[in-house]
């Protein structure tokens, strides 16, 4: 498994923080329950890596999702929070999510460029549309993650932040 | 070409060529050391034999042409025995250079154009050149030895006979010119059993033969020495055999297939037809030492049933081969050499060797759903294959052949004769695997990825075997306890040999220097002189792979910036030759290699000008650094310190590429550069990344562990009488020593509110780790030790270990996670008083974020 | 050998048990162990200190291995007769060793006559 990637539409949609985000099925390898799970610190890592966990033998680091999107540390507590096992260039991340909706197709002809003042950035920023949860809402827009963001070098110069302020001051 | 159907098997072929290539090219460093050594000689004949034949098989016809040529000018060598003149081997190594090219342009363009053909031609040319001056002068040389015949026999009991006949071949060699041994020394290098008997030998010496028979006897076992002083045309006889086995021998490898298949019959064809299979003629040797072809075959009859198809015909038939099953083995050496029956013997091998060979050979036609690579794939496991050929049939549209009182079923062998005769070019479904006779190349090959799954298998048998011994220490159990002992010692050795198999000689490496500096010193015009030492020094192979480009860096970086140009050495009263030194030792876990050189050394001055207008440092900060601190400037990115830009080094691409690379691989690199003197750099490398033995430590409730290898001793620590403390820095007096004591809590930033200048955070009796670093002690403060013991490494993630702080993971019996510490890393930044609390977090920018928001 | 000097040889073992037994055989026949190594650096410099007319050399040693040793030795003095140890099946090592300039090897477990005579060629030479 996994030596094959198959373009697909699919994305595996989350909620972070109020916000409802996409990431591409291809790279996702399981949805654990993170209070099961020991974490174990990395000294020495970026304080957005709350730690490594055992998942059957295998040791996983875990990216703290809103620290890395600079959401904000007062968001409350969760109570059950999820991680996504993600796989890119052969490393293993778990991604701390709030809650994993559903799988959803979103068509390439759906997605678009997300203007640059949405709360989180990266360079490849972009917007899906998928049919709502409830009858009344027709269509609701999902940030879609790429490959790039799991990758993206963590350095403060380059930071997230950095690039908000200046999409903001360009805006 | 008729090349274009054979790329899947391109990938085997470079693959092996490759390989073939660097070991020409290190025999060619060797014969220009050695430029007499018929060993060497040999050795390169077989390389550009053996290069040209499988080039002939895919259909590379200027990689065949220019090795046709360059065998033919070490042919000339092999049979004349002379040293190789400079010119001849600096051509040589022009032609390898050459096939390199054309290899090169071969695989990226994906076809032999006639641009390699041309290249091929023009080195052609000036070997041929080189061949006809050496022709021309036949000076006879005399031989003032005589030659003698040798017999040496072992106790029956003797231990290892094969290293007894290489103490036995050594000794002759000490004497004279050995020219064969029987059997040869490859062969009982490998099998000792095969000296048992004893050993023959021809020498040719002009030592009186007492003095060779004491040598003989000098050795343990030796119970019996014959000697006999053969006739002068023994030895020209002897070569004269040997040539004309081989020209059968050659013979009958070249012959195309005589045996013609029956046709098939009309049902059968038709059942073909029906179910669309795919017919294969296959004409398969053994290798020459196969043990009971017949055997071999029978099984491969059953086996192709069982897995693969259906076979149809075959020569010989199922029958006779089970016939043939009980014929008494025969025996593959020439036991006597005596002078007047040496021509009955001689037809007796010629005999006997086309029998085994007759013996060993089977052709068949096989109905299967699979295509050519499938039957390699099965053949290759199912015997001990010496060379297949396959060949696709086709079916005849019966209508068009009409006229043919013989309805061929299939388009028969025979048309392949026919091409062959032609002299067309190779067939192109043919594929030769030879299985390589060499002890040197008696290997195989394995996928680095199945090593490296092998090796995860063996670790998750380390941590279950501890799983297992844990449940023994909670419910003890006698039977258990001697069964987990049992596979304790098969788990260690299990262990050992993956590891063993991965690490390999850092001479792969360092032998390709001697050339990269021989081809850079005459572009750049200086003379340098290459030193390698501990080339023995084994690493593991992942390692090594990311070393070669490291070391590459390191040594252009030497050769341009750091040795002057002869005339500047000369002005400085240095020897006119520079020197390049590349160290290798092992220590604990570590490699240490050292490449220093006896240039002009680092100028601080110059670099801090350097970092001043390049803005790396400001004037204030300067002044504050030392001279060493200002030379490791040079390892901040964006510094290259070469007035010229050459088209070697000084790219931009500089010593912060190469050093973030080295600590990627859990390394690190040091510098020591003396003004006049030459400059050393010293990088140290763990030497394989798998299991250590491991001291686990606990530091307020998390387990940390630490390579038993870096652990000096642990002492007990009181902490009135022993802890003082000066400035901001604690150390402990210790048999009249005074280490400087690393607080790991700050360092693996465990306790964020910890006020770490304060004496009281050390318990009153604690205990303290010493550990070695760049040559100084320093002490770790534990708060208690949980045991050691053997511990895998896995490794982690370059994004969540950016300091380098640990070296990996490792996961214990019952499931809970350690951190391995890099100890090296984490006394450097005691010694940088770094504070690493906060990092990677956006400081205060979260509020800023949220206020962003807002204006938006 | 009771006219000569008596051979002066230094054992080179990791293991005291295999220490003892060689001692022991070596002794008992006249030959004067002058020295005792427990791995590979050890013996170099007991080597450049005691300077014996034999070396009995193990293979597998802790710190630095008998092959690593027995190179570094040569290096030392290229006339250095060293005898390596080695267990059943080491084959390939030994034929390293001897390559590398050990002039003979004995196999354990250590058969008396074997390791005397041994000795004595190398003391011969």
């Amino acid at each position: 498994m996994g030596d094959i990637v198959i373009t697909s539409n699919q994305y595996i949609i989350f909620t972070l923080a109020n916000e409802t985000m996409g990431i591409p099925i291809n790279y996702v390898r399981e949805v654990i329950n993170l209070n099961t799970h020991n974490l174990y610190r990395i000294p020495g890592s970026p304080n957005y890596f709350q730690g490594v966990i055992n998942l059957r033998g295998q040791v996983i680091p875990i990216i703290d999702t809103k620290r890395k999107f600079n959401f904000g540390l007062n968001l409350g507590l969760i109570e059950n929070p999820k991680a996504i096992i993600v796989e890119c260039d052969k490393e293993q991340f778990g991604l701390v999510v709030d809650d994993v909706e559903e799988v959803a197709q979103i068509e390439e002809s759906s997605i678009e460029l997300a203007p640059g003042n949405l709360s989180i950035s990266h360079k490849d920023r972009k917007i899906g549309r998928i049919s709502g949860k409830d009858k009344e809402i027709k269509d609701r827009f999902v940030f879609l993650l790429s490959k790039e963001f799991l990758l993206e070098n963590p350095d403060r110069k380059n930071s997230l932040m950095d690039k908000v302020l200046n999409e903001v001051s360009i805006n | 070409m008729p090349s274009s159907n054979n790329e899947e098997y391109w990938d085997l072929f470079f693959d092996e060529v490759n390989s073939h290539l660097e070991s020409l090219t290190q025999q060619m460093q060797a014969l220009e050391l050695n430029p007499s050594s018929l060993n060497i000689i040999r050795e390169i004949f077989r390389l550009v034999h053996t290069i040209k034949g499988m080039a002939a098989t895919i259909g590379f016809n200027s990689v065949v042409k220019l090795c046709h040529k360059m065998e033919e000018l070490f042919d000339f060598y092999r049979q004349n025995h002379q040293p190789v003149s400079s010119q001849i081997i600096n051509c040589q190594i022009q032609a390898t250079d050459g096939l390199f090219k054309i290899l090169e342009y071969i695989s990226s363009n994906g076809e032999d154009s006639s641009v390699c053909l041309i290249l091929a031609e023009s080195l052609c040319q000036s070997l041929q050149k080189e061949l006809s001056n050496l022709q021309k002068p036949q000076d006879l040389e005399s031989k003032p030895e005589k030659t003698i015949q040798i017999k040496v026999k072992f106790a029956q009991d003797c231990q290892m006979p094969g290293v007894r006949a290489f103490l036995a071949t050594q000794a002759l060699e000490k004497t004279g010119l050995l020219l064969q041994s029987n059997p040869p020394k490859d062969q009982f290098l490998d099998n000792g059993n095969l000296v048992k008997d004893g050993l023959t030998a021809v020498l040719c010496s002009d030592k009186p033969l007492s003095q060779i028979k004491e040598g003989l006897f000098r050795i343990c076992d030796v119970i019996e020495v014959e000697l006999k002083e053969a006739l002068p045309e023994i030895e020209s006889q002897a070569e004269e055999i040997s040539e004309k086995i081989q020209e059968v021998r050659e013979i009958y490898e070249k012959e195309c297939p005589v045996y013609i298949i029956e046709k098939l019959t009309a049902s059968q064809k038709e059942e073909l037809l029906k179910a669309e299979l795919k017919i294969f003629y296959v004409d398969l040797s053994l290798i020459e030492e196969a043990k009971s072809p017949e055997d071999q075959f029978c099984n491969l009859f059953n086996n192709i049933h069982d897995y693969l198809g259906q076979i149809l015909q075959s020569e010989p038939s199922l029958d006779s081969l089970k016939n043939r099953q009980n014929l008494p083995k025969q025996n593959i050496h020439i036991k006597t050499t005596n002078n007047k029956c040496i021509n009955e013997i001689l037809d007796q091998e010629i005999i006997e060797f086309n029998a085994r060979k007759q013996r060993s050979r089977l052709q068949f036609i096989l109905a299967i759903k699979g295509d050519h690579k499938n039957i390699l794939d099965f053949l290759s496991d199912a015997c001990e294959l010496h060379k297949v050929e396959l060949k696709e049939m086709e079916f005849i549209d019966e209508n068009k052949i009409s006229s043919s009182d013989n309805l061929k079923g299939i388009n028969e062998p025979e048309n392949h004769k026919v091409q062959a005769e032609n002299n067309s070019p190779p067939l192109e479904d043919i594929i030769n695997i030879t299985k390589q006779n060499d002890i040197k190349t008696s290997f195989v090959r394995v996928s680095l990825n199945s090593l490296d799954a092998l090796m995860n298998s063996v670790g998750e048998l380390v941590i279950n075997h501890n799983r297992l011994k844990l449940i023994l220490d909670e419910t003890p159990n006698n039977q258990l306890r001697s069964i987990i002992q049992y596979l304790n010692q098969v788990t260690t050795k299990i262990q050992q040999l993956v590891m063993g198999v991965r690490m390999v000689p850092i001479s792969q490496v360092f032998n390709r220097f001697p050339r990269f500096i021989r081809d850079i010193s005459r572009e750049l015009k200086k003379d340098i002189n290459l030193v390698l030492e501990g080339e023995e020094t084994e690493i593991d192979r992942l390692m090594l792979d990311e070393l070669n480009d490291i070391l590459i860096h390191l040594i252009r970086n030497s050769m341009d910036h750091g040795l002057e140009t002869t005339d500047e050495r000369l002005k400085k009263g240095k020897s006119k030759q520079g020197q390049i030194k590349m160290q290798a030792h092992s220590q604990g876990n570590h490699v240490f290699i050292t490449i220093s050189d006896d240039g002009k050394g680092i100028d601080a001055e110059v670099v801090k000008r350097k970092a001043l207008a390049k803005g790396l440092i400001s004037e204030d900060e300067a002044n504050l650094l030392s001279n060493k601190e200002i030379i490791n400037l040079i390892f901040s990115s964006g510094f290259s310190t070469a007035e010229t830009v050459s088209n070697l080094s000084g790219r931009g691409v500089g010593m912060d590429v190469v050093k973030s690379k080295i600590n990627s691989l859990g390394g690190q690199i040091t510098l020591h550069s003396v003004v006049g003197e030459g400059t050393s750099l010293k990088l140290s490398i763990p030497s394989t990344i798998s299991i250590i033995q491991a001291l686990i430590i606990n530091i307020q409730d998390g387990l940390y562990t630490i390579p038993l290898s870096e652990i000096r001793e642990i002492i007990s620590v009181e902490k009135k009488k022993q802890i003082y403390r000066i400035g901001n820095c604690d150390l402990l007096t210790f048999a009249g020593q005074s280490i400087p004591l690393i607080n790991l809590r700050k360092y693996l930033c465990i306790d964020e509110s910890l006020n770490i200048n304060d004496l009281d955070y050390i318990p009153d009796h604690c205990l303290v780790i010493t550990i070695n670093s760049e040559d100084k002690v320093y002490g770790l403060i534990v708060e208690s030790l949980v045991g050691q013991q053997e511990v895998v490494i896995k490794p982690i993630s370059q994004k969540a270990n950016l300091k380098g702080l640990i070296n990996g993971v490792t996961v214990f019996g019952d499931g809970r996670v350690a951190m391995i510490l890099s100890i090296d890393q984490i006394v450097r930044f005691y010694l940088n008083n770094e504070d690493l609390r906060h990092f990677g977090d956006s400081d205060n920018n979260i509020d800023e974020l949220s206020h962003s928001r807002e204006i938006n | 050998m009771s006219s000569q000097k008596a051979t002066s040889v230094l054992i080179v073992d990791d293991a005291l048990f295999m220490r003892t037994v060689l001692k022991d055989i070596l002794s008992k026949n006249g030959y004067n162990v002058i020295g005792e190594a427990t791995n590979g650096l050890e013996a170099i410099e007991k080597y450049q200190e005691l300077k014996p007319d034999i070396t009995t050399m193990d293979i597998t040693m802790p710190e630095l291995d008998g092959i690593e040793a027995l190179k570094r030795i040569i290096e030392i003095n290229n006339n250095a007769r060293i005898i390596m140890c080695s267990a059943m099946g080491q084959q390939g090592i030994v034929m390293d060793a001897i390559k590398s300039g050990a002039c003979d090897f004995i196999v354990k477990p250590f058969q008396p006559d074997r390791v005397l005579k041994a000795i004595e060629k190398a003391a011969a030479e």
